[in-house]
Order: C-alpha cells, then structure tokens, then sequence
C-alpha cells in the first residue's frame, strides 16, 4: 500500500499547558490538494509548523511521505511557505533563489528560477535585497524561493496576505500547476473563495478538527464563524 | 553532509562575508585593534593601581593555593549551572533567522551546519572569560608569590575553561532535551556540593575533614600560577575532550527553540548596539520564555464574570464627569500586575538586591570601586521591578485613549513599583548582614534608600521610551520635521548623543552611591539620615518629572517656537 503524503497519529501540541490543537488522526494520500481553514487561534499554523518540523508536538507523531517529521528525508520532500517571509540581509532574490536551489540539488534551477521571477513580476527586482521590500513583494519573493527547488509536498500558511490580484492569481496558478505535477498541497486561508479549487477542505475550532470533506459539502461561513 | 552541500553553505558563507567586509580596510582594522589593546592594556593597568588590596594581608600564598580549587571550583560550577538552565530554554547558541528557515529547514546535516556557530559560540564565551579572569589573576599577583604574568596567564586558562564548560553545559542540556526543572535541579545539586566543599575548605583551619568538591581539580587550574598538580591537568584534559564532543552536537539541537531565539536575539543584537538596555532586559526576559502568571499570586480560582442582567444601558455605558479619578485604581492595577509575575522573576529581584547587599558591604569594608556595582546591580534591580509602569508605557495607544494626563498616571504606576524595590531590600540589607554582622542596623536604615535610588535610573530609563507629545515629535526644535536630512546634531556628535542618551539612566542611578559612600566615610545615624533625606529629595525630583515632562517639552517647544515667530515678524 503507498505511503500517504502526510499521516498524523494522535498529533497534539499545546502551549504552557493550554491546549492549541487537539489529537488529529490525519491521512492526505499523495497528489491531493487541501485546503485548511479555521477562524484565528484555531491551530491551523500550528498543525502546519508541526508538519513542517519547526514546532515540536507535544504527543502523537506525523509523518511526511513516510518519512518522520522534521528528518533529513522530510525536509527533502517537504516545502514550507510561512506567513512570516524570512530573508537573509544581505542575499540578493537571486542570491536566496540560488542558495535554497543548491541546497536541495536542483536541477536547472536557473529556468525555473526565471519562470518564478516572471509568474510574479519581480523579474527586474532579481537582484536587489528583499529584506528592503514591501510586505507584498517580500511575500512574492517568498513564494518563488519556497518553489523554486523540488517537492513532493507543499505546506502554505496564509499565502494571500499582502499579495495584489496579479499575485494572487498567479499564485492560484502556481498551485494549479504543481498539484497537476502531482504534488500534495495543504494550504491554510482565511480566503474562502479560492477553498472550492481543493479536493478536500479540513475546517479547525479551538484545535479540533470539526470538519473533513469536500468543499461542495461544507457550510463555510458557519465553519469559519 | 555531503561535500556538495558543504560547498554550497562555505559558498554562501563567503559570499557574505565579503560583501559584510566589503570596501573595509585591512590597515584600518588592524590599527583599530592596536589602539583597543593598547588602550586596554593601559585601563588595566591604571584600574588595577586603584583598585587597591583584593586579598587581605593576612591571607599567605600557601592558604591561597589551599583554599583557592574549591573556591574558583564554585565558579565553574555556577557557570555549569547556568550553562544547564540557559541549555534547556534554547541556548546557547543563536543563529539568524534565515539560517534557520532556509539552511535549517533543507536536507543538509545539521550537525555539520551548525558546526561553525556552535564553535563561534564557544570561542567567544571562553576568549571574553579569558580577558576578564586573566585581569583578575595580574591583580591578585601584585599579593602573592609568583611573577603576574604567570597569575594572568593561570586566570586566562582558568576563565577559558570555565567559557568552555558554560557553552558545552549548554548544549549537552538542549540536545539532551533535558526539561528546565531538572537542568535547573541538576545545577542547583552541584552548586550545593561544590559549595559546601568550599564552606568545608574556607572554615578548615587544618583539619582534614574538608568535603571534597566535584570541581576542585578544575578551579585549581586557576592556581597554575605557582602550582599544578596531575589531577588538574587530567581535569584540563576532560574539560577538553567534553568541550570537542559538545561542538559536535549541534545536529541534536532543536529547531523550535533555534527559531525563537533567532527572531529574539536579533532583535536583542539590535537593542544592544543601539545601547537601549532597557529592551535588552525585556528581550533577555523573552529569551527565557518568561511569561507573566496567568492566575495571580494569591489567587485560589480565576475571578467569575459578575452575572448581571444585561440592559439597555450596558450597550452603552454613560459617563459621570464629577465622578473622581482615583489614583488607587491605578495603584490597583500596577499591584495587580505585580501579583503576575513569575516565580523566575521574584527571584531574580531577590538575588539582585541581596548582590546590591553584598557590594554595598563590600564598598564600606574594602574597595569603594564596590559601588559601581551597587548601582548597576540597583539600577537592574528598578527595571525588574517597574513591570506596570512599562506595561502603561509600551502600549501608548491605550494611555492615550484615557482622558486622564499620561504623566499623572505615570506617576502612580511608581507606588506599586516602589513598595516592591522596597520589599526586596530587605534581601539586600539580610545579605549585607550576613557578609559584615557589624552593618546591620546601617543595613537595615538605608536598605530602602538605597534601592529605591537605584531605581531612579531604570524608572528614567522605561519613561524616556515613552512617545513624546506631537507637537514634540514632529519637528526638532529649529522646527526642522524629524524627517527632514539635517538632523538636530551634527553626524560626528550622533554617537555621542545616543550613549549619553543609553547610559544617563545608569548614571542617574549613581544616587544609590551616596548613602553607601557617605557610610564608608562616616559610618554614624547622623550620615545614614542626611543621605536618606538627599535620597528622598531625588526621588521627590523623579516624581515630579514623570509628572511634568510632556508639559515641559510641550513648553519649552511653544516658547522656542514663539521666539522664531516674533523674530520673523521682526524682520
């Protein structure tokens, strides 16, 4: 039997003793597209981060196409795109493309680093440091680093915050296009019309998980409310 | 790691090397450092002649070399202790934000990753403790046998061990994931064993029951001045072979922990190099995962909501403006806050005013240089201790969302401050007691003044971070806006600015150093009562400009600004 992309058994975290996401029991079979969705504070970050090995749980375990979370393994196959856009100082976009690029052996990275750049109209700002940019072009560049090397699993977390519409909907496309590669997408919004794009919509309440099914079933402004 | 990888991260590493050096001269670097060696070589040397005797004349070389291990073996043992407790909340090493979520978060070996700055750390740690610990050994050369450049030479080896130790401590708790309760267990039980080897060792007078300590083979490192014995130079070994097998944890440190402290500590590294030690301490505070008590201390159960029907009018409460404003609400609420405080915390207050305790002691019996410390130690002491009046201060935008003057209620933020500075001295006044029975009444009189100026500094430095009143804000006061390109200041005088502006708090703390001077000079009730009332003044001083300041600046504002209005009329 495959390997789901992601499996969570018992997954539970809470923060000085308070609880933030109750023990989920999770399967996303390869290539499926999820979309997360929760009011704030619901856990839906914190069930990404888990995922992503930057936040440690505190009970149960996951696994990311078999792999142990937060290995060597998962970290080859996992990509990670915060709400937060981190950037070193004094890397040009370029410079973080290359780097990220290098760093997980990407093969012709500089096509595909030019196509990103394109997508997202930052081309002729390839070059200069995105440390110095608006919240908007910070989360472009972002975006291109986060894709520019391989994956078979994407974690997105807010991806919309800061974005104009051109962004926003080469960003759809982007999602588009890699879920049609085969790639498992987990993406958490508060964005609820882009939610019917997925083939699954998991819905988050106080850390528990009060909704998994299609999108079509689901009654979204009463999951998010 | 594969040599691709390793590749990949030494290329990334040069790349921003070069470009962080870039047009800097090698020339002018190297004649930077030669004048800060010299001029340090210089400061000691001028430091130490006025310093004056750090080891009584009584005490011989030989009962130096006896009591010595054990004593510089506590040394090591609280740096372990720290190391431990400091391991186990993230440290000890910090890495940069990007470091983490893009090196980190990508397959390479992190243990190779982490390598160098693990190894930076270390080397930092143990060079600093060097310096410091090789000064203190020339100073007490000057008292014993032994030439001092042997003495200096002892105290570096000694202080780079105990560097070593603090950072492989540290890392062996965080890649142990040891939990804090049993880092801080495990330090406290050592500390406790190495000092009662050191009781045992300072009371023997040549007897031969004295414990022996865990660490005494180390802190003898420190006596190779004159002496070394083998089981020191297999303890150097140890510390060695530890130190190189905690560099190579690093692939077992956890990134949770790496990714807070990235974001803290850069934000601290900022804080530090604009000199604002008041965001310093708040940030350091963070770093610990100190975070406020959600239940009060005292409180048996969280407070219910009082149920009361709701009414029209509760949708939209009506105002009484003969109703007064009380100032107890606000001393209410600043007790209230200091009823949240965590346990780390009430401690810290108390060790710092028993140090306040111990260096005023010192002050009057040895070195009056004793003092220095007294205030710094003080003036920390005032910021753990100002948490409501920072509260109020940090968020400006709800202060003024009150109809109430914000100096007013500034000012009354200090009475819940005030009584804790208060209730804590009492640590420092036990503690002066302890170390010279003979200052405890001059202990227990000035206590209070004491601290309370000392917190004259921390309470100066928490309100100048308050926003100024707009009228002040936007533009100097040649009426240039703040925006404009020539700032108030010529460029050469900026970095004057800012340090006077970083460091007049602490000096403003330097009143907690007249009552302990006036003793050393005269140590009588007259002495005790003339410093309190100038203490009293001080503080008086203190109240009254948290209380006027906006209404200062706003005036002498209004007053510059009519001046150049009637000059342009004028001409």
């Amino acid at each position: 039997m495959t390997e789901p992309a992601i499996r969570t058994a018992e997954l539970e975290k809470a923060y000085f003793g308070v609880p933030a996401l109750d023990p989920i029991d999770l399967e996303v079979p390869e290539g499926q597209r999820v979309t997360l969705i929760g009011h704030n504070g619901s856990g839906k970050t914190t069930l990404l981060r888990i995922l992503a090995g930057t936040l440690e749980s505190t009970g149960g375990g996951a696994t990311v196409m078999g792999h142990p979370i937060g290995s060597s393994d998962a970290r080859a196959t996992l990509s990670f795109l915060t709400d937060q856009p981190v950037f070193y100082d004094d890397l040009t976009v370029w410079e973080h493309l290359e780097y990220v690029a290098r760093l997980h052996h990407t093969v012709d990275w500089e096509e595909h680093a030019v196509d990103l750049l394109d997508r997202f109209g930052i081309s002729d700002r390839a070059d200069d440091l995105p440390a110095t940019f608006s919240r908007g072009l910070k989360q472009k560049a972002a975006i291109a680093i986060a894709f520019v090397r391989p994956f078979d699993v994407v974690l997105v977390d807010e991806p919309f915050v800061g974005l104009d519409r051109a962004g926003r909907e080469a960003l759809l496309e982007l999602f588009d296009d890699a879920h049609a590669d085969g790639a498992t997408l987990v993406v958490a919004t508060h964005e609820l019309s882009s939610a019917d794009r997925a083939d699954r919509l998991l819905a988050l309440r106080e850390g528990a998980l009060i909704f998994d099914g299609r999108p079509d079933a689901a009654d979204l402004p009463d999951l998010v409310g | 790691m594969s040599s691709t990888d390793r590749r990949t991260v030494r290329d990334l590493r040069a790349l921003r090397r070069a470009r962080r050096l870039g047009d800097t001269e090698w020339f002018d670097i190297a004649y930077r450092v030669y004048l800060f060696a010299f001029g340090g070589l210089i400061a000691v040397v001028v430091l130490s002649d006025a310093v004056g005797e750090v080891v009584d004349d009584d005490v011989t070389t030989d009962q130096v070399l006896a009591k010595g291990p054990a004593v510089l073996g506590l040394v090591v043992m609280a740096a372990i202790a720290i190391g431990l407790r400091g391991g186990s909340e993230g440290g000890p090493v910090a890495l940069e934000a990007a470091d983490v979520r893009h090196l980190l978060m990508s397959p390479v070996d992190r243990r190779m990753a982490l390598l160098r700055p693990v190894a930076q750390r270390m080397r930092s740690v143990a060079f600093g403790l060097a310096l410091g610990a090789g000064v203190i050994g020339q100073l007490v050369a000057r008292e014993l046998e032994g030439s001092r450049g042997s003495w200096a030479a002892a105290g570096a080896l000694y202080g780079a061990t105990v560097g070593a130790l603090y950072v492989a401590a540290a890392m062996i708790a965080h890649a142990a994931r040891l939990p804090r309760w049993v880092a801080t267990a495990i330090g406290v039980a050592g500390f406790g064993w190495q000092a009662a080897a050191a009781w045992s060792v300072l009371a023997d007078d040549g007897r031969r029951d004295a414990i022996t300590g865990p660490l005494d083979a180390v802190g003898g490192i420190g006596m190779w001045g004159i002496r070394s014995e083998p089981s020191e130079i297999v303890a150097l070994l140890v510390v060695a072979l530890v130190s190189l097998a905690a560099v190579e944890l690093g692939g077992g440190l956890r990134i949770e922990r790496l990714a807070r402290r990235a974001d803290l500590v850069s934000q601290l590294k900022f804080a530090a190099t604009i000199q604002d030690l008041r965001t310093v301490v708040l940030l350091r505070r963070q770093l610990r995962s100190e975070v406020l008590r959600t239940r009060p201390w005292g409180a048996r159960q969280p407070r219910p909501v009082p149920s009361v029907a709701a009414t029209p009018s509760a949708a939209r409460p009506t105002r009484d403006p003969a109703t007064a404003t009380p100032g107890s609400l606000v001393h209410r609420r600043g007790f209230a806050s200091l009823r949240r405080l965590p346990g780390a915390r009430l401690w810290r207050i108390v060790l710092l005013a028993a140090l306040a305790g111990i260096l005023a002691s010192l002050t009057v019996t040895n070195s009056p240089l004793f003092v220095v410390g007294v205030v710094g130690v003080t003036f920390l002491l005032g910021l753990e201790c100002v948490e409501p009046l920072s509260q109020e201060i940090d968020r400006p935008s709800l202060t003024d969302g009150v109809p109430l003057d914000r100096g007013w209620i500034y000012s009354h933020h200090l009475v819940a401050s005030g009584a804790l500075v208060a209730a804590a001295s009492i640590a420092g006044a036990a503690a002066a007691t302890a170390i010279e029975p003979a200052h405890a009444a001059g202990a227990f009189a000035l206590a209070v003044p004491v601290a309370l100026a000392g917190a004259i500094g921390a309470v100066v430095a928490t309100v100048r971070d308050a926003p100024q009143p707009a009228i002040v804000r936007e533009t100097t006061l040649i009426g240039q806006s703040r925006n404009a390109d020539s700032p108030l200041v010529p460029p050469e005088f900026a970095g004057m600015k800012s340090a006077y502006g970083s460091f007049m708090p602490v000096v403003m703390s330097g009143v907690a150093a007249i009552p302990v001077l006036a003793m050393r000079a005269e140590p009588t009730a007259g002495t005790a009562v003339r410093t309190s009332i100038a203490v009293t003044l001080a503080l008086i001083l203190l109240v009254v400009w948290v209380q006027r300041r906006d209404r200062w600046s706003i005036g002498l504002r209004r007053f510059v600004e009519e001046g150049r209005r009637q000059t342009k009329a004028a001409t």
